[in-house]
């Protein structure tokens, strides 16, 4: 009962967060220097044409009054559209975002398949090698430049052992599954095709591998120091004397008293990299919401920078908001209030 | 030989000569510097001395729960129930504690994992004293498995019915809580029934009831009392309570500085103390007879153990210090009834 009035009330908290947000990035993009309408109309538009195009966008009106026009349009579901494409937003999001959710969802659960464990091992084995081989890992693994070590995969694993696709989402010479969520693994899945999975599996695995990396580091580190820590509670002697398993001890009372930290930095990480993994996203030619807002900033294009930025925001709030929920559950000690 | 063809004969706890060390960056810590400590079946042993003096570590040793690193065992002999404890594997140890060892620790709010419930906490350690580890089912898929699901629910019948005998009322809205939810007295209440619940021969007990309310603490002595006469237990409790000591102990030993210096029965040491570190312990005690304001310590400090004083670690603060108590080795036990033994050079 408790939980459902805390989560009521942190979506209220939504709206005044999401309406600051909306203020701040209207303004920005209006107030930099450029001519979004000017680059849209192209190189050899007349004056009369670039002035219908003002008209058309509305962009010759006061700015607040193009923000409130934009923000009753939004309120009655309708994000605008590229200036450059001529898209509608909503159908842009709605086609660059499942590839960038696959992406990131792929990329977490490696990180955390890969990196819970490495986490555990290093602190159960500390300064010993499987710490130093983990530390090593995790170092390396944040300092190596995301990009070069895209490029680097695609060397060896594409253009030398032609293993894996360069980049894409999906073999073009295939006709994509038919889409129910978006994400191909489970579209593929759905309409029972094992090859077109298998494609769309060869496709992500790079490109996911990269994006985990720095998570797996992160959550490795975080966890060894924690695990370290909570193995020194007095309630891990008590569990010894009573004769528990180490494995048991470790899996089940170490590691659930350790993840407070772990869980938040990964929902952090989770709700940063749903904004786009932009570097990933351009080295694997990966169709993805990062590609999308890099290409509208560069334009100036601001009704999808709006939409992006309104849309990420709200992902991130909510993410957000799912990783207090899930603190409580792992630690009966917080209080929503 | 012998101890195997009698398993019955020989005392519970024999600790010979035993010397730890911790590897701190400071150098090398002696902890302990050869504990001689015999517990006897049916024997409720306090072991006494002031903070820091090893107490809490000779007790650690016997189920062999020192963190090592930085603890190091090196030199000396533990045998319980005439077996070499030194000597066990892991696994032969995890058994020997979920067996035949309870313990219970100074402070029951740490002692009890904070994100579990009382029930599971009780569960998976009542599993492990009825020797059913198997059953303690690491991934919840395991608790869909209808034999897991048994054993599991025989240990809460048996943590009810332990729950209710340490004097907890309403079991059974109360098993599901988690710790925090309880009183201190109430969660030491639950790991005595924890340590309790299976037929152990010895209870390690380290200062029960020091992080306790004054009336708790009573209480609490009392349950333990009343168990110990209730399951026929031995028990090795750690106080620096000299009042608690001659309460519910029928035996003492006397530590100071990783040493046992004196150890006889209640009545030897609070009526005949012979260590003069005994003599100024039991002098420092405030009774009605002291004077107000007068409060009689021991003249000087505990000594650091990276560099401890040669030969009798207390001659730098013993009044009766004489030339060969400064020169090593140490002075050996020295018996003087049955029960009573000094390590001291005046009884030489």
């Amino acid at each position: 009962m408790q939980l459902r009035y805390y989560i009521v009330r942190r979506l209220l908290l939504f709206i005044p967060v999401l309406f600051g947000l909306s203020i701040i990035t209207f303004t920005v993009s209006h107030i930099v220097p450029g001519d979004p309408v000017g680059l849209a109309a192209g190189p050899g538009a007349t004056p009369q044409e670039i002035e219908q195009l003002q008209h058309d966008y509305g962009t010759d009106k006061p700015l607040p009054e193009q923000y409130l026009t934009y923000m009753s349009n939004l309120l009655h579901g309708d994000m605008g559209r590229s200036m450059t494409s001529r898209h509608k937003v909503l159908d842009d999001l709605a086609s660059f975002f499942p590839a960038t959710l696959e992406l990131v969802l792929v990329s977490m659960v490696l990180a955390i398949a890969v990196g819970i464990p490495l986490g555990m091992v290093s602190a159960v084995y500390r300064d010993r090698w499987p710490d130093q081989f983990s530390r090593i890992f995790a170092l390396s693994s944040i300092s190596f430049p995301r990009f070069w070590l895209a490029i680097v995969l695609q060397l060896i694993f594409a253009m030398t052992l032609g293993w894996m696709p360069v980049g894409g989402r999906f073999d073009v010479r295939q006709t994509l599954p038919r889409t129910v969520t978006g994400l191909l693994l489970v579209d593929s899945l759905l309409a029972g095709s094992l090859t077109d999975f298998l494609t769309a599996a060869k496709h992500i695995i790079m490109p996911a591998i990269c994006q985990s990396l720095t998570v797996i580091a992160f959550t490795t580190r975080l966890l060894r120091s924690d695990v370290l820590e909570t193995l020194q509670k007095d309630f891990v002697r008590m569990a010894r004397s009573s004769g528990i398993p180490e494995r048991v001890i470790l899996f089940k009372y170490v590691l659930k008293n350790s993840m407070i930290a772990t869980i938040s930095t990964l929902g952090f990480l989770f709700g940063f990299a749903l904004g786009g993994t932009v570097l990933i996203e351009s080295v694997f030619d990966w169709p993805g919401i990062g590609l999308y807002a890099l290409k509208s900033a560069v334009t100036l294009d601001f009704q999808p920078i709006m939409g992006i930025t309104l849309f990420v925001g709200l992902l991130f709030s909510i993410v957000n908001l799912a990783t207090d929920v899930v603190y409580g559950m792992v630690d009966p000690r917080i209080r929503y209030g | 030989m012998l101890s195997s063809l009698l398993p019955s004969e020989g005392p519970l706890v024999k600790i010979r000569d035993l010397r730890l060390n911790f590897n701190t960056f400071d150098g090398v810590s002696k902890v302990l510097a050869g504990v001689n400590l015999t517990v006897e079946k049916g024997d409720v042993l306090g072991l006494v001395g002031e903070t820091g003096c090893g107490k809490t570590m000779t007790a650690l040793s016997i189920p062999r729960l020192i963190p090592c690193p930085p603890g190091e065992i090196v030199g000396g002999e533990i045998l319980f129930e005439g077996e070499d404890v030194l000597a066990k594997s892991e696994d032969e140890m995890r058994e020997l504690r979920a067996s035949r060892i309870a313990m219970i620790f100074q402070d029951p709010t740490t002692n009890l994992n904070p994100v579990f419930t009382i029930e599971e906490q009780m569960i998976d350690a009542i599993l492990c004293r009825m020797g059913e580890q198997s059953a303690l089912g690491l991934t919840p898929f395991s608790r869909w498995q209808g034999s897991v699901r048994e054993k599991r629910t025989e240990a809460r019948h048996k943590a009810v019915e332990m729950l209710k005998r340490v004097g907890i009322s309403q079991v059974e809205d109360r098993i599901g809580s988690y710790p925090h939810e309880f009183s201190g007295g109430m969660r030491q209440r639950v790991l005595i029934a924890m340590a309790m619940a299976g037929q152990p021969h010895l209870l390690i007990a380290d200062e029960p009831t020091t992080a306790l309310d004054v009336s708790i603490q009573a209480q609490i002595l009392r349950l333990v009392k009343e168990l110990v006469d209730e399951f026929h237990l031995s028990v090795l409790l750690i106080t620096h309570n000299l009042g608690v000591v001659a309460k519910i102990c029928n035996k003492v030993a006397v530590m100071y500085a990783g040493r046992v210096v004196e150890t006889g029965t209640i009545r030897e040491i609070f009526k005949a103390p012979k260590h003069p570190y005994t003599v100024g312990l039991l002098n420092a005690i405030p009774t009605r007879a002291s004077r107000r304001g007068e409060l009689q310590g021991i003249p000087g400090s505990i000594p650091n153990l990276l560099s401890p004083p040669a030969g009798c670690r207390f001659h730098p603060r013993c009044a009766h210090a004489m030339p060969q108590c400064a020169a090593d080795p140490a002075p050996g036990m020295i018996p003087l009834t049955r029960t009573h033994q000094v390590v001291c050079h005046l009884f030489d």
